[in-house]
């Protein structure tokens, strides 16, 4: 039980923020998502949402892509396989230490 | 998360539209003279109208939302949804016990030809609660309620078949135009529409 209770110090901290946390859970549950959709779902302001998406993609959890739908701006993003294995090792670290 | 799928109502418009077409049409087949060419229109409109419909429905409602919506809530792509097959498979399970039971029970207790209102409405119910209580989205359960109050009514009315098969379909797609404007209405007062989607 303490062990478990002790592997939470150790925590991947990229995806324990909060905001991050939520946008790496939208992104696991879907192909890929644009900057709208996941500005609506977390209800982050855009400048604090585009930091977070900059932070996760230099850590190579997610990947962005920029391109244009007609002549509107879109930014695209999906998880990497790295921030699957991180998001899957984070759920499985406090799943155990909340049952502890 | 996959609850941002069902936020618009825009499949609650469609099928209320749906519904009230096929309305008249099953209505125009039970007073319309027989032979006539109105009789005729009706009865291929709605031999061709159901599948076409099942055809193009999806198709429109990705239309309008692609065309009108996604600037308020953004793009996404769904990742395959193993739960949502599993549910399929559980919905055809639960279909065929429901089936048998109102089969069973129909050809002991009512009159003629009813019963096959009364599997409409519980066949009809199950597969909205199933939804519903797979994807977390209460209307739908709400809708498969009103289904198996609504079939169970006409099943032990006198109304002709056609007459009480439109007035299913006509109190159906009321109940979800109702509903689906409203979510519509909603869905439009929370989102605002932006130059575009992109973080800077």
């Amino acid at each position: 039980m303490a062990t478990d209770i002790q592997e939470v110090g150790g925590i991947d901290r990229m995806i324990h923020e909060p905001a991050r946390l939520m946008v790496v859970a939208l992104l696991a549950s879907v192909e890929e998502a644009d900057f709208k959709y996941l500005q609506q779902a977390t209800g982050l302001t855009k400048g604090n949402l585009s930091i977070h998406l900059s932070k996760l993609e230099e850590a190579g959890y997610i990947k962005i892509s920029k391109g244009f739908r007609g002549k509107f701006p879109l930014t695209l993003c999906r998880i990497t396989e790295e921030g699957r294995r991180g998001f899957e090792g984070y759920r499985k670290t406090m799943r155990k230490a909340l049952r502890a | 998360m996959q609850r941002a799928y069902n936020r618009d109502g825009l499949p609650e418009l469609a099928i209320g539209l749906t519904m009230l077409v096929f309305a008249s049409l099953t209505y125009g087949t039970a007073v319309l003279p027989k032979r006539s060419p109105a009789f005729f229109a009706a009865v291929f409109g709605f031999a061709f109208g159901c599948p076409l419909s099942g055809l193009l429905t999806p198709r429109l409602v990705k239309w309008v939302r692609g065309r009108y919506l996604t600037d308020r809530f953004g793009y996404v792509r769904h990742a395959r949804n193993k739960q949502r097959e599993r549910a399929v498979l559980w919905f055809g399970i639960l279909s065929a016990i429901v089936f048998a039971c109102t089969l069973f029970l129909g050809n002991h207790f009512l009159k003629g030809d009813r019963w096959v209102l009364l599997l409409a409405g519980l066949v009809g119910a199950s597969i909205q609660i199933l939804i519903g209580w797979r994807s977390r989205v209460a209307r739908f359960a709400v809708t498969g309620l009103f289904w198996a109050l609504l079939g169970s009514a006409l099943s032990l009315t006198n109304l002709p078949l056609e007459v009480a098969w439109s007035v299913w379909f006509a109190a159906y797609g009321l109940v979800e135009l109702v509903i689906g404007g409203i979510v519509l209405r909603g869905f439009l007062v929370e989102t605002q529409t932006t130059e575009g989607s992109d973080g800077n």
